[in-house]
Formats: C-alpha cells, sequence, structure tokens
C-alpha cells in the first residue's frame, strides 16, 4: 500500500510530487515518459547536452526535476505504463507495467496530473504521413533533436503555435506558412492572459521575436483544409484556404510542404481519471475536463487532480494547483 | 548535438541513432515515414502525435506487435518492422 501514488511528472505532478514528501509521505510518481518534465519540459538524454536554448523556462523545470530526484521519499517509475485502474472501498488499485513487469499498485490518495495533448480535427488527408500535430513536431525536436521536415506548416490556433515555429527556425527548418485561424492573435488581448498570467505574454513575445527574426510572418484567417500525398505516399502538399466567419472557405491555394503541423490548442487527458469514475464537465473553451473542489480533490473522496486535467492554464497554474 | 552510435533495422533497413532517441524520431530522421499498414485499405501511417497518446505509430519490435514507436527507446540491434493491420 502506497502513501500517495501520483500520475505524470510534468509541472502538476512534480510539484505534487515535492509537497507531498515535504509533508512527510513516501511518494510514488508514475510517468509514461523516460524521463521526468512531461511535455512542457520534455528533455531528451543526457548525452544531448544543455537544453536551455530549446526552453522558455528551464530553470524552473531543472529545479523541480532535481528536487524530485534527490527526496528519498519519492519513488519514481519513468516509461511506464497504467492498463488498468479500478476503485474500490477507497482503495484505488493501478496495474502498471514498468520494465516489462506488472505491478499492481494500491492506494488511498491518487493525485492525477495527466496533463493534455493536441486538440486535432480531421480534414481530408489528415492520415498521410507528414500529417502532425504541433505538439508531435515540438516532442520530437525538444525529447530527441529530430526535425520532422525541412519545409513545414504550421497551422490550427492557439499561442502553442508560436514555440512550434519558433523551434523549427531554430533548428535550421524552413516554416513556410504560420497559420492563425483567427482574424488576430486574439488570445494575446483576452483578460485571461493579462490578467492571470502575466509571465505567458512574455513567453509568447519571447516566441515572436524568433519567428520575426526569420522571414517568416504569420498569416491570419487562413487554415489548412486537405492534404496530398506525393508518389512516395507521404505529405508533398497542403490545400490552404481564407476562411471567413462560422470557417466560410472564401479561396484555397496549394502550397508544398513535407510536414504539416496542425492544431487547435488542447485538450485535458481525462482518460484516467474517466476509467475511476472522476466527474466530468465541459469547459469553457468547449473541452472535458476533471471537476476539482478547492483542495483539487476530484469527485470521489481520495482522488486529486492537478494541472491541465482540471482545464487548459498553462505551466504556472498546473505547479500552483500541484502543490 | 550528440552523434549516431546506434544501429537497428527497419525492414532489414540499417538506421542510424542516437542513445535516448525513440524508435519514430530514428526513423523520421532517416525519412522513413510510414511505419505501419491499416487494417482496411492499407493505408500508410506515420508519427502523428509524437506523445504516445494516438497510437498511429505502431511497429512490430522484435516480433512484439502494437508497440508504439514514439515511446520506445531505440536499442543497438533491435529488429523494427512495418506492422501490417494488427499483425497477430
Amino acid at each position: 500500500m502506497h502513501n500517495v501514488v501520483i500520475v505524470g511528472a510534468g509541472p502538476a505532478g512534480l510539484s505534487a510530487a515535492i509537497a507531498a514528501a515535504a509533508a512527510g509521505a513516501p511518494v510514488l510518481l508514475i510517468d509514461s515518459n523516460p524521463r521526468l518534465g512531461g511535455q512542457y519540459w520534455r528533455l531528451p538524454a543526457d548525452n544531448f547536452g544543455d537544453q536551455h536554448d530549446q526552453h522558455f523556462d528551464l530553470d524552473t523545470g531543472l529545479l523541480l526535476i532535481n528536487a524530485v530526484k534527490d527526496r528519498k521519499e519519492i519513488e519514481i517509475y519513468s516509461g511506464a505504463q497504467i492498463w488498468s485502474a479500478t476503485h474500490k472501498d477507497g482503495i484505488n488499485t493501478l496495474r502498471v507495467l514498468h520494465n516489462g513487469v506488472e505491478k499492481i499498485i494500491n492506494t488511498g490518495n491518487l493525485i492525477l496530473c495527466t496533463g493534455a495533448y493536441d486538440r486535432t480535427l480531421p480534414f481530408p488527408g489528415w492520415d498521410i504521413p507528414g500529417v502532425m500535430t504541433p505538439g508531435g513536431v515540438q516532442s520530437l525536436l525538444k525529447g530527441h533533436g529530430v526535425l520532422a521536415g525541412k519545409k513545414v506548416v504550421v497551422a490550427g490556433s492557439g499561442p502553442f503555435l508560436l514555440p512550434v515555429a519558433a523551434g523549427v527556425i531554430k533548428a535550421g527548418g524552413e516554416v513556410v506558412e504560420l497559420l492563425e485561424a483567427n482574424k488576430s492573435y486574439r488570445w494575446l488581448l483576452s483578460p485571461f492572459v493579462l490578467l492571470e498570467n502575466v509571465s505567458k505574454l512574455k513567453e509568447a513575445f519571447y516566441y515572436i521575436k524568433t519567428i520575426s527574426q526569420s522571414k517568416l510572418r504569420a498569416r491570419f484567417g487562413q487554415a489548412v483544409v486537405a492534404a496530398h500525398k506525393g508518389s512516395d505516399g507521404s505529405l508533398e502538399s497542403v490545400d490552404i484556404a481564407t476562411i471567413g466567419r462560422k470557417f466560410k472557405v472564401k479561396k484555397i491555394r496549394n502550397v508544398k510542404c513535407n510536414v504539416a503541423a496542425v492544431g487547435w490548442g488542447f485538450t485535458a487527458d481525462t482518460s484516467l481519471a474517466g476509467a475511476l469514475g472522476c466527474k466530468q464537465s465541459v469547459a469553457k473553451d468547449g473541452g472535458v475536463v476533471v471537476v476539482a473542489d478547492q483542495d483539487q480533490q476530484s469527485s470521489i473522496p481520495g482522488i486529486f487532480v492537478a494541472g491541465e486535467i482540471t482545464g487548459i492554464g498553462g505551466s504556472e497554474l498546473s505547479m500552483a494547483e500541484g502543490v | 548535438m550528440s552523434q549516431f552510435n546506434i544501429e537497428f533495422t527497419f525492414d532489414g533497413e540499417k538506421i542510424d541513432a542516437i542513445t535516448g532517441q525513440s524508435v519514430a524520431a530514428a526513423l523520421l530522421a532517416a525519412n522513413q515515414r510510414a511505419l505501419r499498414k491499416t487494417r482496411f485499405n492499407n493505408n500508410d501511417r506515420g508519427v502523428f502525435c509524437g506523445i504516445g497518446v494516438c497510437f498511429d505509430c505502431l511497429v512490430v519490435i522484435d516480433g512484439i506487435t502494437n508497440q508504439r514507436a514514439c515511446l520506445i527507446e531505440a536499442k543497438p540491434g533491435m529488429k523494427v518492422q512495418t506492422q501490417v493491420g494488427s499483425d497477430a
């Protein structure tokens, strides 16, 4: 029986692990990645050297990662898969595959920090090799030092398109198009960003600076509406539409590329919480999230949720919720 | 940046990789974009989400099917194969 079990080693999970350990609880931290940090602080193996130029705020991440590694109260299962999660009589049971061995974990205190992933929408040709999520392109760069392709179209909506485009440029790739479906970077001006998340604004301008140093200019009110494959079966070009109100297609042009990173923001990973029966609701952005009270407790006593799983808000909010 | 120090094969062809890279990353770097064929219509699929969520990059590794190429680290001598359908 483990005192506290945390699933997910991103900003929320790392913060939760440190807080629980500081309170004296033995902690088991389970994560699917081979290394701590989650998607936000995704790191390659140590042999790739210093990674500060790949990140906006790596120091905070390294501080948390090293603090978790240093605490003797925290046991870590990295590269693990949870294939079953059940809840009965106040006890949560996780069946975990770790290093090829199945372990059965029982705990009365489960903290789910499972994060989020790219929100995708299908379009003709979305399944052609070369059409990817922006998060996929970034994970290959940040985690493996691999540029997904030389000519990249980055499209969809939301602030996350900026770091992805900036990353491709830094890695020596060409962002042939950067397309925001909205009429402007509307989210930059929203009261939420300005009042509650000032550092997010700073982060956005950090990426915009990298992008504007290249010849790339973002286009607004445009979106990828179809992808086409070449004779080798992988992506050769995309159709880009100028769109009006309610996504009405006005004009279409064809652009050559070998990667199209298309995403529409993030959606919470509620799969584990859902399997356990935690109550979910629809958030303001239309995504499904797990309901939490003021103590970050879900509808099931003993199951807590923190970070993007409770609504998309970024790494700082995730760290605060984790604590 | 690190140098190639690992070799594995994909459908018999030699692929170079760096310690810590995923099978999917090494294959993309080698311009291998199609990793599996779908059960119906035999369509090519490649890396889509890159973080273990979508299960589109399934390959056969050392005879074991349904391995997510984006989550498995490349190891010397691995035999990676295109997964055709469920390849059961």
